[in-house]
């Protein structure tokens, strides 16, 4: 519950830095990660892998609305930074990550390498 | 002789509460949300349900309605207007080609959500325009010509 109060509330608020939410699934040769990012403009959008480390960031920047008309009420992001890390414990292809950015939600697909798929071991 | 107090007219963001005040809003609102993650009601006894995070917006000739629904595409949402609620509803769904056990993470909310909210003021509703980016759900509402600000002219005599 901390985690949650002062990893999202406070750094929402005062250091316009947000942990997006994700999903991530394994499937036999890949590894998928589906990262909510509202608003996003695709231009700033950066994957980075370093060593087994996996980097997400993307900003959210005021829109004209956002910018000029009056706010009644607010609950959403208007201008924030997302950023996310992600420890990779598999070893993954690095020419073939792909990234698309559909409906606010980035769709990184990171494709395990030959060593870390399952091996079929034939029983004789 | 009783003492009146003198108000004086001054600017609002020169008193000395504005500050303490913006701090106890603040204070407020880190409590409110704390508990619970944002847009997600995990009190109640039926199971969480969750609703997108909306924004309301003011110009003169518009009202603005912006929602996040990441995730979901046009077709999953409605948009409806009756008196002066509107409504916002649909469904998200899950991918459907990946089976429970692949999952390591699901930290996003799915299902159907409704959200309704009270205008303000009256609108047009034949003039409503629904744009859907990016994940973000842009409703603007031109406001009716009689709830539009008007200026009185007071002749002074």
């Amino acid at each position: 519950m901390f985690d949650k109060f002062i990893g999202n509330r406070v750094a929402q608020n005062y250091n316009h830095i947000v942990r997006p939410s994700v999903d991530i699934y394994e499937t036999e040769n890949e590894v998928v990660l589906c990262i909510e990012m509202p608003g996003v403009s695709k231009e700033t959008l950066n994957v980075e892998l370093q060593g087994s480390n996996l980097t997400i960031h993307g900003l959210k920047k005021k829109d004209n609305i956002e910018e000029k008309y009056h706010a009644l009420y607010n609950e959403r992001h208007i201008a924030v930074e997302y950023r996310r890390d992600f420890q990779l414990n598999s070893e993954v292809v690095r020419q073939k990550i792909t990234a698309n950015y559909v409906n606010g939600v980035l769709k990184v697909t990171l494709v395990k390498s030959q060593e870390a798929q399952p091996q079929k071991i034939a029983i004789s | 002789m009783t003492n009146f107090p003198i108000r004086r007219n001054h600017d609002l963001t020169l008193t000395p509460f504005t500050d303490l005040e913006a701090l106890q809003r603040e204070m407020n609102r880190l409590f409110d949300f704390s508990l619970s993650r944002p847009g997600y009601d995990d009190t109640s006894l039926l199971g969480g349900q969750w609703a997108p995070l909306v924004d309301i917006y003011d110009s003169k000739d518009n009202l603005v309605v912006k929602a996040d629904l990441p995730g979901l595409s046009k077709e999953d949402i409605q948009v409806a207007i009756q008196e002066n609620i509107l409504t916002i509803s649909g469904e998200k769904k899950q991918e459907l080609n990946v089976s429970e056990n692949e999952y390591l993470r699901t930290e996003r909310f799915y299902g159907s959500f409704h959200r309704a909210i009270t205008l303000p003021t009256e609108v047009d509703r034949t003039k409503v325009q629904a744009n859907f980016k990016d994940g973000v759900l842009e409703l603007i509402l031109p406001k009716k010509e009689e709830a539009k600000p008007q200026q009185i002219k007071i002749d002074v005599k």
